[in-house]
């Protein structure tokens, strides 16, 4: 399913947050949105999902505006894993997982084969079949946000939406989540995910937005979004911008405050 | 479920005054033996204070606990309780109020006990609602607490004008709450008011499981989170409201049930709130039975039983228990 946004702009209590925002994002693309904190990036993707409604523009899923479709019809279609989600409550991984799949029940129906299905799918999918009859509490960070994972994948959206999935995460569970990630892409499932970390966006995004105080200041392939000019320009910060030796992709390598670049040639033999 | 039974057809023989078992099967399962004289005082006994009161009991000892449960749910805090929101406080002021003004009657004491709690939880909700602009768990059991006590404060200043007279140990029983009132037509009022309240409030066991994972998260399970929000919270309002009108303020029972049940049966509010109905209701009995033979003849409010066997209970289980919160 597609998603366009047109015209979108969004103010928390006079605030301006988002101003003039339109792009499209194609079914089965990986999109991030990228940008420094208080960017915006979390505002737009609550836009997106419906939690939000934009103070102007519109944001469509498919051909539908979304502020015209019911929670219910929203949650049918569309799933979100939020950032340093709290559960109340001790749940098992199961019992989590298992909720995704409220939005396919009807209010007193028991889960039938097909939601038993799609919940063992996802928990595989994941790889969290093993913590099943774990507390949520029990768990490692990584293996929580598989969970959430899972439970969003648990219900069969056409649409995710990721809020830094990979934040507070070690290098190996972020890599596991993008891997996951991209596999569901693969099977047509649009994926939009706000990341701080320009890495991983530049190896897994297919296309990449660059917010600048609510502002769109540029999409486009992860290349042409994430240069040394534009990272300047928003994050304030130095970088080299390389091609990777072994995947020839590029990385964002960010530079120290101290260091001058013009001089970066001699400095070796002028250094103290 | 014979639990349930085996409680209530215990509840009938217990009492001062002792009746034979076989006397109230005998009434129990039909009322020929009602007709053949010998025991009509112990007939009348089980019919006319008896039973009412056992049914009362099961009637107010699952609309509590199921309410608090709710509410647990729903606040996604194990303090939250209808004390801790203001609600029971409110509905005893309204029932105070209808009492001190003599406007007695099984209509008015639930209506004043709905009318007080409604008022109770609507000034705390939107006290929340207007700070935060989503309701927040922690301003609204903080203007819980304070609304709570505010109306503490009116009963207790109704005690003391009534002083010396006999309203004042009618507010005063209110404020402690128990089930001696029990009658056929108290019973005929509440029993719809638990029953449907109880009901509704399991069939919204689906919305609570997805509020577990915050307002947001329940958005994303097609939930309308303020929307399950308001209707739980009225009908728990309502169901707590009604109990408080003719049982006065029973504590305890609406907070610790559902704990204890959580920790038995997890979270799962589909499991959770038919057991909690089931549990408090039985609980009340049982305290109830305590409370009426344990310093015989005198009565003690029930209040007092179901903390005193509640709590101890509940902190066992937090001890030993691995804890599903």
């Amino acid at each position: 399913m597609n998603i366009t946004i047109e015209g979108l702009h969004f103010s928390y209590d006079g605030e301006p947050v988002l101003e003039e925002i339109g792009l499209s994002i194609e079914k089965g693309e990986i999109f991030a949105i990228v940008g420094p904190n208080g960017s915006g990036k979390t505002t737009l993707l609550k836009n997106i999902s419906g939690v939000l409604t934009p103070d102007r523009g519109a944001v469509y899923l498919g051909m539908k505006r979304i502020v015209d479709l019911s929670t219910w019809e929203i949650a049918r279609q569309l799933a979100m894993v939020e950032q340093d989600r709290e559960v109340g409550f001790d749940f098992t991984v199961r019992e989590v997982i298992a909720m995704g799949r409220i939005p396919h029940q009807s209010r007193f129906a028991r889960e039938n084969k097909v939601d038993k299905k799609r919940i063992e799918e996802a928990m595989r999918v994941c790889s969290v079949s093993s913590l099943a009859n774990r507390l949520l509490t029990e768990i490692s960070g990584g293996e929580r946000q598989r969970v959430f994972l899972a439970m969003a994948l648990a219900q069969e959206p056409k649409v995710l939406l990721l809020d830094e999935p990979t934040t507070h995460l070690d290098i190996n569970y972020q890599l596991q989540i993008m891997e996951i990630v991209r596999t569901q892409a693969i099977d047509g499932l649009t994926v939009v995910m706000a990341l701080h970390d320009l890495n991983l966006a530049a190896q897994y995004a297919d296309r990449a937005a660059m917010l600048d105080k609510g502002h769109l200041l540029q999409i486009g392939k992860p290349d042409e979004v994430l240069t040394e000019a534009n990272i300047k320009r928003v994050f304030h910060t130095d970088v080299i911008v390389t091609k990777h030796p072994l995947t020839n992709s590029f990385y964002v390598m960010p530079l120290p405050y101290r260091f001058d670049r013009s001089k970066s040639r001699s400095s070796e033999q002028e250094s103290v | 479920m014979t639990l349930l039974v085996v409680t209530f057809v215990i509840g009938v023989i217990i009492g001062p005054v002792s009746i034979p078992i076989r006397e109230v099967f005998s009434y129990l399962v039909g009322r020929k033996a009602a007709i053949a004289g010998s025991g009509h005082t112990q007939h009348l006994i089980i019919s006319q204070i008896r039973l009412p009161r056992v049914l009362l009991g099961l009637l107010v000892g699952c609309a509590l606990a199921i309410s608090g449960g709710a509410m647990q749910g729903l606040f996604r805090n194990p303090l939250a309780s209808p004390y801790v929101l203001g609600i029971a406080s409110g509905a005893s002021t309204g029932a105070s109020l209808v009492i001190f003004l003599n406007l007695h009657g099984v209509v008015f004491l639930p209506l004043g006990a709905f009318i007080g709690g409604s008022l109770a939880v609507g000034i705390v909700y939107q006290l929340a609602r207007q700070r935060d602009r989503k309701t927040s768990v922690y301003t609204l059991i903080l203007a819980g607490v304070a609304v709570g006590a505010l109306f503490s404060a009116i009963t207790s200043f109704l005690i003391f004008l009534s002083a010396g007279t006999d309203r004042m140990t009618d507010v005063i029983f209110w404020t402690m709450g128990g089930l001696g009132r029990a009658s056929w037509t108290y019973l005929c009022v509440l029993a719809p008011i638990v029953a449907l309240g109880s009901l509704l409030l399991i069939g919204f066991s689906r919305d609570l499981n997805a509020l577990a994972m915050g307002e947001e998260g329940a958005f994303h399970l097609g939930i309308n989170p303020e929307k399950s929000k308001r209707i739980m919270l009225g009908v728990a309002t309502f169901l707590t409201s009604s109990a408080v009108g003719f049982a006065g303020t029973i504590g305890f029972v609406g907070l610790i049930i559902p704990h204890i049940m959580r920790l038995i049966m997890g979270p799962d509010h589909r499991f959770l709130l038919p057991a909690t109905a089931v549990a408090g209701a039985i609980f009340l009995v049982w305290a109830d039975m305590v409370a009426r033979t344990v310093v015989r003849p005198v009565e003690l409010p029930v209040g007092i039983i179901t903390a005193f066997l509640g709590a101890p209970f509940f902190l066992y289980l937090l001890k030993t228990r691995k804890v599903r919160m």
